[in-house]
């Protein structure tokens, strides 16, 4: 029985350091600071979850973030998130907040997948709501899908989908879009 | 100058400015929506439809520039251009609206039906404070007045 508690141990270390080497190569450059508390094994096999985690990019590539959430699930390379709170500073140094039902962070792409209630908004009272939403850090791209609601002080924005361009200082509405502007 | 054409027509509706003044919001309706920053403008493609009080736009493209509180400086309808006011329509390849001079003036093509009548001419200043529209003509195109019986 000791013999078999002992091999599990073995088990656990070496999925452990493993994530750690992979997670430092991948991200070496990027100065990524991951906490993670209470690491057990789940249920599924190759599955760890992680409570409370917190994912830092103090940014010498990329802009600064900051990622949290209630509950992580990490699979591979990829993260479950439940309740994801989000910070990320944009180039001009604006703040924008993100919050999400569940998210997915795939560490290598360095994309997060937000899915249901999806909310994204500044400290301008900008805010963005959509059903699902993939923010692409390295690409600095915003793409929101499906019941997408834009509103900021002079106007309401609704439409089918929605990309936020900010290396081009874009953003594209797509499908059934209907807007309220203020005329004056 | 003899080459230009004026025709004046002044239209009294009092009703026209009412609805107006007490609606200060755009409504814009398409198919795809780019916003580009620097300066602020917004470009609506696809089956572009607006409507601001009892003023009705359509157009293959409606471009909206801002000025510097993001407040609509300047409105173009481009392509295929259609405005439906009371008692009128509008036809025209384009059109610029400027919601602060409430004028527009719509060039290329352009035709106004009221009552029945229709004018042809090469571009068409309507005026929403003083309740009236100017059509010209141009060695290309005269001012044509079609008057129905």
């Amino acid at each position: 029985m000791r013999k078999y508690l002992n091999k599990i141990i073995i088990i656990i270390l070496l999925i452990i350091l493993s994530l750690i080497v992979l997670n430092y190569f991948n991200n070496d450059s990027k100065m990524l600071e991951t906490k993670v508390n209470n690491l057990k094994e789940t249920s599924t096999p190759g599955t760890i979850e992680i409570s409370n985690p917190v994912f830092k990019n103090k940014g010498l590539n990329t802009n600064p973030y900051e990622i949290i959430a209630k509950k992580g699930i990490q699979i591979k390379n990829n993260i479950e998130l439940y309740e994801v709170l989000g910070t990320f500073t944009n180039d001009n140094g604006e703040i924008i907040y993100v919050k999400a039902d569940k998210g997915l962070y795939n560490q290598i792409n360095q994309t997060i997948e937000l899915i249901d209630n999806v909310t994204i908004y500044d400290d301008m009272e900008n805010k963005t709501s959509a059903k699902f939403a993939i923010i692409d850090i390295d690409n600095k791209k915003m793409n929101f899908i499906d019941e997408v609601i834009s509103v900021s002080d002079t106007s309401i924005i609704k439409s089918n989908s929605s990309v936020v361009d900010e290396k081009n200082n874009t953003i594209v509405y797509s499908g059934n879009v209907r807007v309220k502007v203020k005329d004056r | 100058m003899k080459s230009i054409y004026f025709v004046f027509i002044i239209f009294l509706n009092t009703n026209v400015f009412s609805e107006e003044k007490n609606d200060n919001y755009f409504y814009i309706d398409s198919d795809k929506l780019i916003i580009k920053e620097n300066p602020l403008i917004s470009e609506f493609i696809g089956n572009a439809y607006a409507r601001n009080g009892e003023n009705h736009f359509w157009g293959n493209k409606i471009l909206v520039n801002y000025d510097n509180d993001k407040k609509i400086k300047l409105i173009t309808i481009i392509r295929n251009v259609k405005i439906v006011r009371p008692n009128e329509e509008i036809f025209g390849d384009k059109a610029i609206y400027d919601p602060k001079l409430e004028k527009i003036k719509i060039s290329g093509n352009v035709s106004i039906i009221q009552d029945g009548n229709i004018l042809s001419g090469s571009e068409l200043i309507v005026d929403l404070i003083n309740s009236t529209s100017i059509i010209e003509g141009n060695n290309d195109k005269q001012v044509s007045v079609k008057v129905a019986k």
